[in-house]
């Protein structure tokens, strides 16, 4: 992550009104004229550093902060937005009864600087001084109604809901391309397990290059995302979710009648290539079909927005669309983003515009999109 | 697999002899070695194979007459005769459901006639040759954390199936185990007994991940030396690439022992050192070709006719761009049946590493791909 993306060096203010939709006359697009421009801020560290150098984990709390996991030094830095500056640092250890394990799968910041990490080797909430508060590995909960003891893998993901009474986690694999959705009763200490069907036909954007000494992977995101209190499944090659709502307890699909992008991507490749070069052309023909990312929630509109992108072939540039939802999760605009060629990554919304993590000459930055429309 | 593997096609004579070595206390056997390379092509009849750059899970029959291995799409049993270079039959088997341990087949071991045992990434069992499971397999010692138990590829990933024994021999990895270790699993009274292997430690030391998460999906690629398990002469033998030696397990199963091998010509073990997970790609690319450019040691193949151990070692020299062939440099071994080293060489003129490979009658067959149809580079060494 040396690079900088070329495109945030300097503020951009691009128009792209595409007068010819005229397909929403009744819905009404609400983006169809959608302007944005973006500004680069910068986090200062202070004494510390910020290790960018891995993947990023990061995790936001609004009004203003956010939480970056540093996986090698097991730490969680908390950075105020508004003062721009990194404010304290919480301490865990690798190992042992507190340990947060080696490789991090998700994490999610709590109140009172209280911490949701899932990794390979632990699955808890932990507190500001390192000490796990509770353990949320799946085997200490059990599924009232079979009462068996399911092969429950470990959680791909998992989050916590906003008033602390449920732990909601997706366990599956990229191999098989089964997911299921965990819903955890804390109070109770039962689970329940669906069944995620649809999301097999992730495994068909899942390709494997296997030689005598090496491996290579390429496959779909799969994420939890918390629509306040209710929790969505998103596949990067659908646009279609399954959609949790705790007050029936109930998983269902749901669909979107895009028109801009294509609903979900449609081609048919191999699972596994025997070449390096067709390994790289597969995956290229793969990223050429739109991906949808996840969805956050911008409380100044009271709205849902997601990104998609698709990358152009033979090229390093993609195009990315900006897409909008209202509360109730209808969709009520999409947009091309005319002139962003870097999907943007490890974003949130924050007083009504859109940060997006950017390494800024090895210091943590944010690109800051205002988006008009 | 579009492109032909440039083994040569036609018989070929080479001889490498390194008539500079001056062994006068330790004769070495392959000093002289010549081999001869033929190439056959199993006939498929009616039936297409879908064939690619290696052979996946496959074995021998006990009596090394026939050949299994597992095609993809529809997955299914092939089962070939050596003796007459011809396809017995093609056996569908379900993907899914009782019957099945997924879409994928991790491991194949033929029992006595006709059953298999198979391991997918979440089940394992033994299946007739029609497809039925007759046994699941898929079961965990007692007195196992409870939090294991659940964790199939963790305890089985890299185990193999005895069907004398009844027995797994497995090298769990993650937070089960401190260090490396081999578990001997007894399935039918849920027991195990577990070997520590400090020297396998250099294996996984040396293995590197690299994984990007990007807004299109994630990308992750694992390089490194190959572990080996396997049943050769009736003994369990562990090995390495990165180091000369070898575990070996008494077919009782009561002791295990680590046989230090003292090559002469080659060095015994890796001094490197690399990353062991980035996510900078130029970093990886340049621990992955050091890695390679070690001497790789491959697995120890019993040979019954000589009444010996044969094994390959491989240097491998990456293309300079992406897209650029490799080159290679090919070892060849012998040692007695206590490991005591009864030659080794340098093969010179043979520029491609045996794959899928096995020994039958004395002679190395290394799978081909002969444009789309079965083939085998039957090598003959005369030493």
């Amino acid at each position: 992550m040396r690079k900088l993306n070329p495109f945030l060096l300097f503020i951009a203010f691009v128009s792209c009104n595409e007068k010819d939709s005229s397909k929403n006359s009744e819905s009404g697009n609400i983006l169809e004229n959608l302007t944005y421009s973006v500004d680069t801020i910068v986090m200062d560290s202070g004494e510390e550093l910020f290790n960018l150098s891995g993947m990023i984990h990061m995790a936001s709390q609004l009004p203003n902060l956010v939480y970056l996991f540093d996986e090698k030094q097991s730490k969680i830095q908390k950075i105020d937005l508004d003062k721009r500056a990194l404010v304290s640092t919480f301490q865990f250890e690798k190992e042992g009864p507190n340990g947060t394990g080696t490789y991090l799968s998700n994490f999610q910041s709590l109140s009172q600087d209280r911490f949701l990490i899932v990794s390979d080797e632990a699955q808890g909430i932990f507190n500001a001084e390192g000490n796990k508060e509770l353990d949320l590995r799946l085997s200490n909960f059990s599924d009232p109604e079979t009462e068996a003891e399911q092969g429950i893998q470990l959680p791909f993901e998992m989050q916590i809901s906003g008033n602390g009474n449920f732990a909601y986690a997706i366990v599956g694999d990229f191999f098989e391309g089964n997911w299921n959705f965990v819903r955890i009763n804390l109070q109770s200490k039962s689970l329940k397990t669906w069944d995620m069907p649809e999301l097999l036909n992730s495994k068909k954007f899942t390709i494997m290059l296997k030689g005598s000494d090496s491996f290579d992977l390429r496959a779909e995101d799969i994420h939890l995302n918390k629509l306040n209190e209710k929790i969505a499944v998103t596949a990067g090659n659908t646009s279609s979710v399954y959609k949790y709502d705790p007050a029936s307890d109930s998983l269902y699909s749901v669909g979107f009648p895009h028109e801009l992008t294509a609903k979900e991507k449609t081609g048919t490749y191999p699972l596994e290539v025997t070449s390096k070069k067709e390994y790289s052309e597969i995956v290229s023909e793969i990223r050429s079909e739109i991906t949808y990312d996840t969805f956050i929630w911008d409380s100044s509109r009271e709205k849902f927005f997601r990104l998609g992108n698709k990358r152009i072939r033979d090229s390093k540039k993609s195009e990315v669309f900006l897409y909008a939802y209202d509360s109730e999760l209808n969709l009520i605009g999409e947009q091309k983003i005319e002139g962003l060629e870097r999907p943007p990554s490890h974003y949130f919304f924050k007083d009504g515009k859109l940060y997006s993590y950017v390494n800024v000459e090895d210091e943590l930055g944010f690109a800051v999109f205002t988006f008009d429309f | 697999m579009k492109k032909l593997l440039t083994i040569p096609l036609l018989a070929l004579l080479a001889s490498c002899g390194g008539k500079e070595s001056e062994s006068t206390e330790q004769k070495n056997i392959l000093e002289n070695l010549t081999y001869s390379v033929d190439t056959v092509v199993v006939d498929a009849g009616d039936d297409f194979l879908s064939l690619g750059f290696r052979l996946g899970a496959f074995d021998l029959s006990p009596d090394k007459k026939e050949l299994l291995f597992f095609q993809n799409k529809p997955l299914s049993l092939v089962t070939v005769s050596l003796d007459e270079l011809k396809v017995l039959s093609i056996t569908e088997f379900e993907t899914e459901g009782p019957n099945s341990v997924g879409s994928f087949i991790g491991n194949l071991e033929a029992g006595p006639s006709p059953d298999v045992f198979i391991k997918g990434f979440n089940g394992q069992g033994i299946f007739t040759a029609k497809g039925e499971m007759i046994e699941n397999l898929k079961i965990f010692p007692e007195g196992l954390d409870q939090k294991y138990t659940n964790d199939f590829m963790k305890i089985y990933g890299n185990s193999i199936y005895d069907f004398q024994s009844e027995k797994f021999y497995t090298q769990p990895y993650g937070e089960i185990i401190k260090d490396n270790e081999l578990w001997v699993i007894d399935p039918a009274s849920k027991t195990y007994t577990s070997y520590p292997l400090p020297k396998m430690k250099s294996v996984g030391d040396l293995a590197i991940t690299f994984t990007q998460k990007t807004a299109d999906g994630t990308m992750s690629s694992y390089y490194g030396p190959s572990a080996y398990m396997e049943i050769q002469n009736d003994q369990v033998l562990i090995s390495g690439g990165t180091m000369s030696g070898v575990y070996r397990l008494s077919s009782q199963a009561d002791s295990i022992e680590f046989i230090d091998i003292k090559h002469i010509t080659v060095p015994n073990e890796w001094n490197i050192t690399v990353q062991k997970v980035s996510s900078d790609e130029a970093s990886f690319k340049e621990d992955r070709r050091k890695i390679a450019e070690q001497l790789n040691f491959m697995d120890f193949k019993w040979d019954d006719t000589r009444e010996m151990y044969i094994r390959f070692g491989k240097k491998t020299f990456l293309g300079e761009n992406r897209g650029d062939p490799s080159s290679y440099e090919l070892y060849l071994f012998a040692y007695d049946k206590d490991f005591n080293v009864l030659g080794e060489t340098k093969i010179a003129g043979l520029e491609t590493i045996p794959s899928s490979y096995f020994f039958k009658d004395g002679k190395l067959y290394s799978y081909v791909n002969v444009e789309d149809e079965l083939g085998f580079a039957v090598f003959t060494f005369e030493f």
